[in-house]
């Protein structure tokens, strides 16, 4: 009888610390994808050699992440997409790439084209990303005459032929693919996870007690500041595409990566664009299809896709953000 | 007596002295836990190069810290228990318009050079996002 108290307090004291242990699971950083990723697991059932689990399946979840870039990156002239460009006859790529190709066609069907995975020359032609420089009128023009989403066709079995001189630049969809992977592995081996790479993010399942996760969308004029936070559980991704990401500013002018296919120039009218959907790799095109067209077209395409919803932030003459959502987006908001 | 050990009177009786001493102690300690500040606080500045482990920074001593990255120097600075890049050698300098970062779980990052600081240690804050898209 006279330990029975003693117990109680004790197990109380005991409950707590377990708590904050499943609350905290486990995460890891690092570079890859030319960004920063973090990927958070937390443990389905907790107990022995979790976390030598978790930490295993947190080393998996990274090397899918590499091997997307490897396999989807124009940087590296063993990748799938540099040898598709150089190949003059059908060649057949690997899993991932053939599913992001597919994708990203897709998209650009259902966005007129706003968004391109064949931007590689106009990419080139302004620097982008290491360093960007805004390049006269007539090599705007040159390298737009290369950009078509016909110039990539699907030959079946895993066999894709690109046209001559065609630049494929998969850095709009990649990503997300890469993070709805390794997202899906996590989940999988260890439990509820988030995944973030570059800002494109997944998110699955819920963290203890239903709580769903809080997801900042930062500012567009001030990295140290967020102008929402989500609430995301379930299979969720978000993606922002911003003017902020990769620039130059010439004579006050910002000449940014957002490219309109359509003109070989900038994207003009728009800060930046969230979205949310089940897929990284459809939100992450979507966020940049919707920049391209501008607010009203992109919020029209957008609300008519059933699993995606979002938000467009321009803003005004006093340097006020102007939000401009679709009507399922403020279910997502924190209140 | 089981049924009398669950009012607060009847538990008190059932505790030998050094249950009490004990009790207290806990209770103490619980209370202790509610007055500190919840959130911020992180203790350590951890900074890695590619996947190498360069440098740990204790946030309560300031000062500034060059980190030999890929392309050239990154210097870090702590102060007010808080990390920021100063310099960088990157073109972009998105890694200084980063500010300050001060909570546990907080990144900071100069791509182009390879340098990952990571914040760790300290209360988290209850109030932060779990992450954040950009």
């Amino acid at each position: 009888m006279r330990v029975l108290p003693y117990f109680a307090l004790l197990a109380s004291v005991l409950g707590c610390t377990d708590a904050t242990d499943r609350t905290n699971g486990f995460s890891r950083a690092g570079n890859v994808m030319g960004t920063v990723a973090e990927l958070k697991a937390l443990p389905r059932s907790p107990g022995v050699g979790t976390r030598a689990a978790a930490e295993a399946a947190l080393d998996e979840a990274f090397g899918v992440l590499e091997r997307v870039e490897e396999r989807t990156t124009s940087y590296h002239e063993t990748s799938d997409v540099s040898r598709l460009q150089r190949s003059e006859t059908p060649f057949v790529v690997s899993d991932d790439t053939d599913a992001t190709l597919r994708l990203a066609l897709e998209v650009a069907a259902a966005t007129d084209g706003a968004f391109d995975p064949t931007m590689g020359a106009l990419m080139r032609a302004w620097g982008f990303p290491e360093a960007p420089a805004v390049p006269d009128s007539a090599r705007v023009r040159a390298a737009r005459s290369r950009v078509s989403a016909d110039r990539l066709r699907p030959e079946g079995d895993g066999a894709w032929i690109v046209e001559p001189a065609t630049e494929l630049d998969l850095g709009g969809i990649a990503k997300g693919w890469a993070v709805d992977r390794a997202a899906d592995l996590l989940e999988k081996r260890v439990g509820p996870c988030l995944v973030n790479v570059g800002g494109d993010l997944a998110v699955r399942g819920s963290k203890p007690g239903g709580e769903p996760w809080r997801i900042g969308v930062q500012d567009p004029r001030d990295p140290s500041r967020l102008f929402v936070t989500l609430r995301l559980s379930g299979k969720r991704a978000v993606a922002t595409s911003g003017d902020y990401q990769r620039y130059v500013e010439v004579d006050g002018v910002r000449y940014h990566h957002l490219l309109d296919p359509r003109t070989g120039w900038p994207a003009r009218g728009v800060n930046s664009v969230t979205v949310v959907g089940p897929s990284c790799a459809v939100a992450d095109a979507w966020a940049t299809a919707v920049f391209v067209m501008g607010p009203v077209a992109g919020l029209a395409a957008l609300e008519e896709q059933p699993e995606l919803e979002g938000v467009v932030v321009t803003v005004d003459e006093s340097g006020a953000l102007v939000q401009h959502e679709t009507p399922g987006f403020a279910a997502f908001r924190q209140p | 007596m089981t049924a009398a050990l669950f009012s607060p009177r009847g538990l008190w009786r059932a505790l030998t002295s050094a249950d009490r001493a004990l009790a207290l102690l806990l209770l103490l300690g619980f209370a202790f836990v509610g007055l500190v500040p919840r959130g911020g606080g992180a203790k350590v500045a951890i900074v890695s190069v590619g996947r190498s482990e360069v440098a740990r920074l204790a946030l309560t001593a300031p000062g500034t810290y060059p980190i030999e990255g890929r392309q050239g120097p990154v210097v870090l600075e702590v102060r007010h228990g808080a990390v920021r890049v100063l310099e960088s050698s990157c073109a972009h300098g998105i890694c200084r318009a980063m500010g300050e970062k001060n909570r546990a779980g907080e990144i900071l990052a100069c791509v182009p050079n390879g340098v990952l600081v990571r914040l760790e240690g300290g209360a988290a804050d209850p109030d932060a996002p779990d992450s954040v898209s950009r």
